[in-house]
């Protein structure tokens, strides 16, 4: 497993939010506005990468039956780092994401990556798949945070790029709005995702 | 016996190095953040009284009588070159999801200045609109006394809406208390 | 070899219905409703109704070409659902709004989840519910029609409108109780509403037709409306009052209560089979109705969310009170030996 391979995957083919199905407690909440999008997916990216790393390293010393433990109590340390730092300089950001902030402790992700991942590879891998995956995070959010954002407030990261006479579409902005649109992505997901495999062992002349 | 002495001399080496790192990070942190929150109610107070160049704190004991001004959390004399030329009333009443931080400044005279609304989370489109300017400047140099009749709702945002008139109410009636207190010590 | 036999499983009785032909029952049902609109409204009204029935029929097109699908446009019913969500629409709705919404209903609430028979919600319905979420100010800008007589002070404060707006006659129920429609304005529709409620005798004309051709039975339009009439008439004590807003045939009359009571809550996919779990939901239909009329301050209306939750019990229902089978004691049981 090279380096690119590992990053890739986390963009793409496991891609916590749109192939592995995690994490959609704060894809569905916070994804109201695009920054609120890329601050949630830099937070989860930082804790994601700094657990990953010391999972890693610590995975010859933490015994097996005590590892749910240990695994929480490194996520939740850099969980609350991430806080305090937000809170001191980035207070808008602390403020429109709020309670999901703590909540990056318990988001599937990170455990999920902890558990499968870092606690059986190398140190140097596992800070790669930490990346990928918060990429790959990241990348979902900005998806369902731009499409809820452009067409529900006309707005994007605040500016307003739809033309003047445009009435945004209120619900978008709302919790009926992310479930919609994230079920609509996830379809054209899985659409592209079928023709792409298809294309692919067509190519190589499986025959399907 | 050994196994578990072990695993929680290891769990407790790993949150030991935790629980440092997390000091260390709140004592670089602590500063900043709290100077924000001064920063930022300061604001506030400057926004709806900006001839103002000194606050001083009234404290709740002063008036805090059991709730008589509904969700009235700070109260501050507004001075300008040592007179008083009014206050600044913060209050929090309940909106249709949350709290709504109002600040009102209101002038000796009885006018208010203007007032002005926290961050919020309201429903949007509705209840959001009341940091709008079409509602909020409904309150600019009103006379306390036309609060009720002149102030309209947002229609299809009353909770909000009447959150905020009534906070502006319960600070009027404070205001009235504040300032034959204030008179009554100048004469 | 020609075709001797005609191999089917039962039931054997044919009769001269399909979907097509129930669905233009339906439609000539609304005739009556949707004339007084366009007579009321104006022209307005019948733009809306033109540009929601095109953009359903195109949807449901698009949407079964694209998805390599048999098109059935011609079973009628993406017409009757284009109808269905004009009536529901004000008639100031802009034309891209009735689109959106068209494509909404059909898309993705019948077509994704499997098409005619497999969708789990109204789709005129639902659909209005979303655009209504979405666009709340252009969805509440109802307006005085032809014939209202003297304008009456607006009441609702808008902020944002400057048409001639005016509080429905449920808007005005819920700021006070005071309300200057007298009963046969009500009953013959000269208010302010959404475009098919406000008519009640031309609903009721369309809903005896629908009950004469078999299209519908009586059991959920008379359960609903009566157990709101009822609901009502003990809270608050009175059939009717002159000039108030609070009496029990004020709000039977009001808002969208006997348009949907015929024409959304029998909707064949979403409601019972059984004429028990008819009467079921109608009740259903009704309580939830008058709890949120009577006890929420945000929404005067309450029809459209009533028949949204009895639709997602439906299952349950059906499932509940089906019917007892030959050779069942009861649900579940057979009978030892058969």
């Amino acid at each position: 497993m090279n380096a690119w391979k590992t990053i890739k995957n986390g963009i793409l083919d496991e891609n916590p939010a749109f192939r592995l199905v995690l994490g959609m407690c704060p894809t569905l909440a916070v994804t109201t506005t695009a920054s609120n999008g890329l601050g949630m997916g830099a937070a989860t990216t930082f804790v994601l990468v700094m657990s990953n790393l010391f999972i890693s390293s610590l995975r010859k010393v933490i015994p097996s039956n005590i590892r749910i433990p240990a695994f929480v109590v490194v996520i939740a340390t850099f969980t609350t780092i991430v806080q305090m730092v937000l809170k001191a300089f980035v207070p808008a950001l602390d403020k429109s994401l709020g309670i999901f902030i703590p909540l990056i402790v318990v988001n599937c992700i990170v455990f999920a990556r902890a558990e499968a991942f870092a606690s059986v590879n190398p140190v140097g891998l596992s800070i790669l798949d930490g990346l990928g995956m918060g990429a790959g995070f990241t990348l979902a959010l900005m998806i369902l945070s731009s499409v809820r954002e452009i067409l529900g407030a006309g707005t994007w990261f605040g500016i307003h790029i739809m033309p003047a006479g445009y009435q945004p579409m209120g619900m978008l902005t709302q919790p009926p709005g992310g479930f919609i649109t994230l079920g609509i992505v996830l379809a054209l997901v899985n659409v592209m995702m079928k023709s792409y495999e298809r294309r692919k062992s067509a190519r190589k002349g499986i025959q399907l | 016996m050994r196994d578990i002495l072990n695993a929680g001399v290891r769990l407790l080496l790993i949150t030991l190095v935790a629980a440092i790192a997390l000091a260390a990070v709140n004592i670089i942190t602590r500063g900043p953040i709290e100077s924000r929150r001064l920063a930022e109610s300061e604001s506030s107070r400057s926004k709806v009284m900006p001839d103002a160049d000194e606050f001083e704190l009234i404290d709740s004991s002063v008036w805090a009588n059991g709730g008589a001004y509904g969700d009235m959390a700070e109260v501050y004399r507004a001075t300008s070159g040592g007179e008083t030329i009014g206050y600044t009333f913060l209050l929090n009443p309940q909106g249709y999801k949350a709290e709504i931080p109002v600040t009102i400044g209101i002038l000796t005279d009885g006018s208010i200045v203007c007032a002005a609304i926290g961050d919020i989370q309201e429903t949007s489109g509705l209840g959001m609109k009341i940091k709008d300017e079409p509602f909020l400047s409904q309150f600019v140099m009103l006379p306390s006394a036309r609060v009720s009749q002149d102030v309209n709702t947002i229609s299809g945002a009353t909770i909000s809406s009447r959150a905020v008139k009534t906070a502006v109410s319960d600070a009027i009636l404070l205001f009235e208390q504040l300032n034959a207190i204030g008179e009554a010590a100048t004469e | 070899m020609a075709k001797r036999w005609n191999a089917s499983s039962s039931p054997h009785w044919r009769d001269a219905s399909s979907t097509a032909s129930l669905m233009r029952d339906v439609c000539v049902a609304l005739i009556p409703a949707l004339g007084f609109s366009v007579w009321y409204f104006g022209r307005q009204a019948l733009t809306v109704i033109i540009v929601c029935v095109l953009s359903s029929v195109a949807a449901e097109y698009l949407y079964q070409r694209h998805a390599k699908k048999p098109v059935r446009v011609n079973d009628w019913s993406a017409v009757v659902t284009g109808l269905l969500l004009a009536m529901n629409l004000p008639p100031t709705a802009p034309w891209w709004m009735c689109a959106i919404g068209s494509a909404i209903a059909i898309i993705l609430i019948k077509q994704i989840f499997g098409g005619i028979g497999q969708n789990f919600l109204n789709p005129a319905l639902g659909a209005r519910t979303i655009l209504m979420i979405s666009w709340a100010t252009l969805m509440t800008a109802t307006v005085v029609g032809r014939g209202s007589g003297e304008a009456l002070d607006a009441v609702s404060q808008a902020t944002s409108v400057d048409a001639l707006t005016q509080a429905t006659p449920l808007a005005l129920s819920l700021v006070n109780s005071r309300s200057p429609y007298t009963a046969s304005q009500l009953f013959l529709g000269t208010v302010p509403g959404m475009l098919g409620e406000t008519s009640k005798l031309a609903l009721l004309i369309g809903g005896a037709y629908l009950l004469v051709r078999r299209v519908i039975t009586w059991h959920i339009p008379v359960t609903f409306i009566l157990t709101v009439f009822v609901l009502f008439l003990i809270q608050t004590g009175t059939v009717w009052e002159d000039g108030s807003s609070q009496s029990a045939l004020y709000q039977t009359l009001s808002g969208g209560l006997i348009l949907s009571a015929f024409f959304m809550a029998t909707d064949y996919v979403t409601s019972p089979i059984t004429p028990l779990g008819k009467a079921i939901m109608g009740v259903g239909c009704g309580l939830i109705l008058w709890v949120i009329r009577a006890f929420n301050p945000s929404y005067p209306e309450g029809c459209s969310f009533a028949i949204l939750f009895m639709n997602l019990l439906t299952p349950l229902i059906n499932r509940a009170f089906r019917p007892i089978w030959f050779g069942e004691t009861k649900a579940g049981e057979v009978k030892g030996g058969a």
